[in-house]
């Protein structure tokens, strides 16, 4: 199957006046389509660090990631996170003083998403991740921390993006949620052909993925 | 998009309101001075226009300003366009009177130049006139206005006055000796006031005092000036035939008093006020205008992490900078353009707004161009 990430060789470090942390020293990897990925590792260990490399947050030290052949680098960062890769930060991210439906309606309508097609998909992944629509006209202060990252997971699933890069999506959910959103990742990389990277501390979960890699003080190694 | 932006902005409508009600305080005070300057500016130059600053003729000590018997030289030298007064003088009032028996009594005959000259016709006053001769004050005609209390009697037909002029110095020409003579005045009107004075026009009175003396004099002068600037220039050229007034002089030759210190001293408070306010204003232009860039450039500062947020989601630059300005900019161009408005003041209103979104602009280039990931990490 083709590769649509390809980590070559990255190292990445968090400079500051005080100091330097070598966040990522060496990872060499690739992502495919109509795959599930897992990222385990220590706390600390470097992974969200490599999340937001591989979201183009942020530009690797050395080394380079290629998407479908291209180095990040070089790209329109901004417009592949819009349109091709879709980031669940670990602390969920919603836009505080917009509602429910409309943080899910926010990365569709960048994209320029129809209005009515993009309520109605906003409508189906927030009642797949199990959102009642009563909840809907809420805003995010006002659910609990797990329905919090429900919409975040919603919001990036509705988008739509071929890649989806998930930081701890199951970390604030119980059992039965979290084993319906790891199906729900599991389908969209099996029968959506998209390539679903997540990062978890949760053995069970990375053993349902289709690869797991793991993170060793920002080493990173790949267990099959 | 833009519906995301306006909900936003209504869902902290305290904060909306809040920072609008500054920027409009703020915008209010830039406005208020620049026109409270130009105010000032209008009234010194409307003062300078419209004072009219007056020059009396009075004997050398300057009390007194009527029956100074002056010659026909200083007549000469007021009404001279090349070397005299003329060219600088507007609204010259004066007077020529002749002592008038009649059957009114001993009084004065009194030439005027206009119904100013003479406050026993100056409605302003407490005076005021009456007459059916449309042009009486040029009219060189014998006529006369009587006091109020004997037109009845006189109405439409004549009064008979022996005159004498008291002028009696002829410089270079013959004196006349028709001094005394009676005339028969036409009474055309009347004047209010109940002496046995009668009132005529000052070139019939000059007519008049040629027919018993052969001579010209005149008894009062003032005029205004036509150019307040000038006092000085005029108080110069004056200087060759009039003397300053000196209370202990013992001069024959008259004066001539520039009343120009009230004018001055309203021109310099003036002048001072504007000087003061011009002091002011760029300070306190300076104060509001940077507050307005502070209040832009925080109440973008305080949203950092939603814009970082935006940025994750995949914004760019550009286009997270136009949505920034357009839903924080929105409520200032409003609250400048309104209040420039209604102080007519929309220049410095504009400045304002400027400066108040260069704050905006300044505070939008971090969440556009920095890393968002740091900026979300740092607004943890
Ligand atoms: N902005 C930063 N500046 C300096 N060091 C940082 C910064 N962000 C992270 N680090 C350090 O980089 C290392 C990797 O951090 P990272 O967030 O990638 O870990 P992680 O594997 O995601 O941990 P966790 O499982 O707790 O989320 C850590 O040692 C962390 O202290
Ligand atoms: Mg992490």
């Amino acid at each position: 199957m083709e590769s649509v990430l390809t980590v070559e060789n990255v190292s990445f470090s968090y400079r500051s006046k005080y100091q330097t942390v070598n966040a990522v020293k060496q990872a060499d990897c690739s992502f495919e389509r109509g795959r599930a990925y897992a990222i385990v590792g220590k706390s600390g260990s470097g992974k969200t660090t490599l999340l937001s490399l591989l979201a183009g947050l942020e530009l690797p030290g050395g080394g380079r990631i290629l998407f479908d052949g291209r180095s990040t680098k070089e790209m329109d960062r901004d417009a592949y996170r819009r349109d091709n890769a879709a980031v669940i930060y670990q602390n969920y991210n919603l836009f505080p003083l917009l509602t429910v439906m409309e943080n899910v309606l926010y990365s569709m309508k960048l994209k320029g998403i129809p209005n009515k097609e993009a309520r109605e998909r906003a409508e189906k992944e927030l009642a797949a991740v199990g959102i009642t629509p009563d909840q809907f006209k809420r805003f995010p202060p006002q659910l609990s921390g797990g329905e919090q990252q429900r919409v975040a997971i919603a919001r990036a699933l509705a988008a739509g993006n071929e890649i989806i890069l998930a930081d701890e999506p199951t970390g604030n959910l119980d059992e039965g949620n979290s084993a319906q959103v790891v199906d729900i990742l599991l389908r969209l990389a099996h029968d959506e052909n998209r390539c679903v990277i997540i990062i978890t501390h949760d053995a069970e979960i990375a053993a349902r993925m289709d690869r797991v890699y793991t993170m060793r003080d920002g080493i990173l190694e790949g267990t099959d | 998009m833009m519906t995301m932006i306006f909900k936003r902005m209504l869902r902290r409508p305290g904060l909306s309101l809040a920072g609008l009600i500054l920027a409009a305080a703020l915008c209010f005070v830039l406005c208020f001075l620049v026109r409270y300057r130009d105010a000032q500016a209008a009234q010194l130059e409307e003062t300078r226009k419209t004072y009219v600053v007056r020059g009396v003729v009075t004997d050398a000590r300057g009390t007194k300003s009527n029956n100074l018997c002056l010659n026909r030289m200083f007549l000469d030298f007021v009404q001279d366009e090349e070397k005299g007064l003329w060219p600088y003088i507007t609204d010259v009032r004066m007077i020529k009177n002749l002592e008038c028996e009649s059957d009114l009594g001993t009084g004065l005959a009194v030439g005027v130049t206009s119904p100013e000259t003479d406050r026993r016709l100056d409605a302003s006053l407490v005076g005021g006139y009456y007459t059916d001769k449309a042009d009486f004050f040029e009219s060189k005609d014998f006529c006369c206005l009587v006091p109020e209390y004997a037109y009845e009697q006189y109405r439409g037909g004549q009064i008979a006055c022996r005159l004498t002029n008291s002028y009696t110095s002829a410089g270079l020409g013959s004196v006349g000796d028709n001094n005394g003579a009676e005339f028969k005045l036409d009474v055309v009107g009347w004047y209010k006031g109940d002496g046995a004075d009668v009132i005529l026009s000052f070139p019939a009175v000059q007519r008049l005092g040629g027919r018993l003396t052969n001579t010209v004099s005149v008894d009062a002068i003032s005029f205004a000036l036509k150019d307040n600037t000038q006092a000085d220039l005029v108080r110069e050229i004056a200087a060759k035939e009039f003397i300053r007034p000196d209370p202990s002089s013992l001069s024959f030759r008259p004066a001539l008093t520039i009343q120009d210190r009230q004018y001055r001293a309203a021109l310099t408070e003036l002048e001072q006020n504007v000087r003061r306010t011009e002091r002011l204003l760029p300070l306190s232009a300076f104060l509001s205008l940077a507050a307005g860039f502070f209040m832009g450039f925080l109440s973008v500062r305080g949203e950092t992490r939603t814009y970082a947020l935006m940025r994750t989601l995949g914004v760019g630059a550009g286009r997270l900078t136009a949505m920034v300005l357009a839903e924080q900019l929105l409520l200032p161009a409003l609250c400048a353009a309104a209040v420039g408005l209604i102080m007519g003041r929309p220049l410095p209103a504009l400045i304002y707004f400027a400066c108040h979104a260069a704050g905006c602009f300044l505070a939008v280039l971090r969440p556009a161009l920095a890393a968002p990931t740091k900026l979300l990490r740092a607004q943890e």
